[in-house]
């Protein structure tokens, strides 16, 4: 049994150090938890009038929902990294100064169901200076990327902090990525996965 | 001090970035620190055909009697800072043979008006011809030049 990896409690996000009956925290293994309560906040009822999101899971549920927050900062299913991709590409998708395409869009999704799996470093994606969508993946100076075209085309970018750029390479849209990248990016992902110490500062929902 | 003169290589360019806006920046999961992004760049057009993103001189801030911290808008924003060298020599591996297209130059403004900011007597720019093919892909470069500065 390793680090309880979650602490679960109610209240304000400011409150994350909840604690349960008689002030002992509440620990259990994320994937099950989190998954189970995320599903609980999916729950669809009508919005209020006035009220509006650009996200899905950021409708209005009747469930008051409990902060979950992941106390090592570390282990991650795959559930809580596409969402936290989501929540990147609701932001791109919301922020006045982008105008990411639907190709572009649904581009960036496929590559990020290709790419993300349990315990891997954490998608941050975020809008371009021109306007359109950029994923990264950066632990220990270890830099994965991809640039995302309007078209939907794409740009692999992997960047060694010792040996410099070893991937640069754009993809025409409706392309697979190239099956030796396939591989070569899991695998670096994956590594790059366990040198996580702590995930991004707004990795709490 | 003149406006279009290029910032000598070893002077920095600060750029600010807000910490809230996370195309500004991208969060290193081991050393736990911020890295800039291709996000944080604003790069306007001008009409002799360069375009350029705003910075300041941190060379000139003395001289102003001013220190970095005066060039943050309380209290959101945070400083990087890259040397003008380092600037002038990005590059991308899959086009080696390309000139890098940046440079850094002075552009102090607005020459002493009243009621501006005296940081603004050390604005300088980053420059590139408005025809830059792949620009993103050359401003993600342009990012790792530039590192955080902890500001006191």
């Amino acid at each position: 049994m390793g680090t309880p990896d979650v602490i679960i409690g109610s209240g304000s996000s400011s409150n994350l150090a909840t604690r349960g009956p008689g002030s002992r925290p509440i620990y259990g293994r994320s994937t099950a938890v989190s998954d189970f309560i995320r599903r609980m906040q999916l729950l669809r009822v009508k919005r209020p009038e006035g009220l509006s999101s650009p996200v899905p899971w950021e409708e209005y549920s009747p469930y008051q929902a409990p902060i979950v927050t992941l106390a090592s900062s570390r282990r991650a299913s795959e559930f809580d990294l596409m969402l936290y991709a989501e929540r990147g590409l609701g932001a791109v998708q919301s922020d006045p100064d982008a105008s990411p395409t639907q190709a572009a869009i649904a581009s960036a999704r496929q590559l990020l169901r290709e790419l993300i799996a349990a315990d891997g470093p954490t998608p941050q994606v975020g809008a371009t200076q021109s306007g359109s969508i950029e994923i990264q993946w950066l632990v220990a100076g270890y830099l994965v990327s991809v640039l995302l075209e309007s078209d939907g085309g794409y740009n692999l970018y992997v960047d060694d902090p010792v040996d410099g750029v070893e991937v640069d390479v754009d993809v025409p849209p409706g392309s697979p990525i190239p099956s030796d990248e396939v591989a070569r990016l899991r695998d670096r992902l994956a590594h790059m996965g366990l040198q996580v110490v702590q995930r991004p500062p707004d990795w709490t929902w | 001090m003149v406006a279009g003169d290029p910032l000598p290589d070893d002077d920095l360019a600060l750029r600010r970035f807000d910490p809230n806006e996370k195309k500004s920046w991208s969060f290193d999961e081991a050393s736990k620190t911020e890295r800039l992004r291709s996000g944080a760049f604003r790069f306007d057009a001008y009409e002799d055909g360069t375009a350029g993103c705003s910075v300041y001189q941190r060379g000139a801030l003395p001289r102003l009697e001013l220190r970095v911290a005066d060039c943050l808008e309380a209290p959101r924003t945070a400083m990087a800072a890259a040397a003008a060298e380092a600037i002038r020599a990005v590059k991308r591996a899959n086009v080696p043979d390309a000139v890098s297209p940046f440079d850094v130059v002075e552009d102090p403004y607005p020459h002493g008006e009243e009621g501006v900011h005296a940081r603004d007597g050390a604005h300088a720019l980053i420059l590139h011809r408005q025809d830059l093919p792949g620009n993103d892909k050359w401003y993600r470069e342009l990012a790792k030049a530039f590192y955080r500065l902890e500001v006191v």
